[in-house]
């Protein structure tokens, strides 16, 4: 089983994007949580992740901050990052897939955005 | 400075597509409402750069029943601190989506992170916000302060 690292600073969020994922496809991986984007890179470090999904507006350490520090990273670089956020438009879209984002979502998600985001870009 | 503005359809638009999106309830405007009997003591807020600052108060039994339908918890079991982060998550959703739609019209935007706001603005939020009712949930009251 994989692991997917969930980062958001609302535990509410964190419940529906995993439930989302668990919907989506079953059994496909266990999680870990961080609240901010810092937790979230030390917690990279002590698993194998697959994939992580994060927020992007958090305290201590944004998402786009996280996606670079992954990004800058020899060890995690080739971790595919999904950003998921609440106030989504182009120009941010653009940026973040620049930045090496392997998909933005707005938020709320759904299984079926979460599975066309997973099965056909960033896993095919 | 800021100055009181009518709170828009876009911000009517953009919490009914938030609401439906999350938890496939339909959310609708309510047009000459009467006070709500008790509110959740806390109202957050949330700032959106020029697009100006988004306040959000609800009705007491409405983040229970939405915890409720979220976590699949009885209204019983639902702490307060899922009430809190459902409240602040809420509003981060409404003030995204919001945003989300002005983008599209070519605004630039900004969003900072949702709080707790003082009593205060619970007032504020009462006397002058737009009531919307979610369908098994109750009312939220959202009150948008343009920046000028």
């Amino acid at each position: 089983m994989k692991t997917a690292l969930i980062a958001d600073d609302s535990a509410t969020s964190r419940l529906v994007i995993k439930s989302c994922v668990e919907m989506a496809l079953p059994g496909t991986f266990r999680f870990i949580e961080a609240a901010n984007g810092l937790e979230a890179f030390d917690k990279l470090g002590n698993e194998t992740v697959s994939l992580v999904l994060t927020d992007l507006r958090m305290p201590i350490m944004d998402g786009e901050a996280l996606l670079a520090k992954i990004k800058a990273s020899e060890h995690f670089q080739d971790v595919p990052v999904v950003i998921i956020t609440s106030a989504l438009h182009g120009d941010l879209a653009r940026r973040l897939q620049l930045a090496g984002a392997a998909a933005c979502l707005a938020k709320p998600v759904s299984p079926m955005k979460i599975r066309e985001t997973l099965q056909a870009g960033v896993f095919a | 400075m800021t100055t009181l503005v009518a709170t828009s359809d876009l911000l009517v638009q953009a919490t009914a597509e938030a609401v439906e999106n999350w938890v496939f309830l339909e959310a609708q405007a309510l047009h000459s409402p009467e006070a709500p009997e008790s509110v959740f003591p806390i109202t957050a807020g949330i700032e959106m750069g020029k697009a100006g600052h988004l306040r959000l108060a609800v009705e007491e039994p409405f983040l229970r029943r939405l915890a409720g339908i979220l976590y699949r918890l009885e209204s019983k079991d639902v702490k307060n601190e899922m009430e809190m982060d459902l409240l602040l998550e809420l509003l981060n959703m409404i003030a995204g989506r919001y945003l989300s739609l002005l983008a599209e019209g070519g605004e630039a935007v900004t969003l900072g992170l949702p709080v707790k706001e003082n009593l205060h603005a619970t007032s504020e939020v009462l006397a002058r916000g737009v009531h919307i009712h979610v369908e098994e949930a109750g009312r939220m009251i959202l009150y948008l302060e343009e920046r000028k």
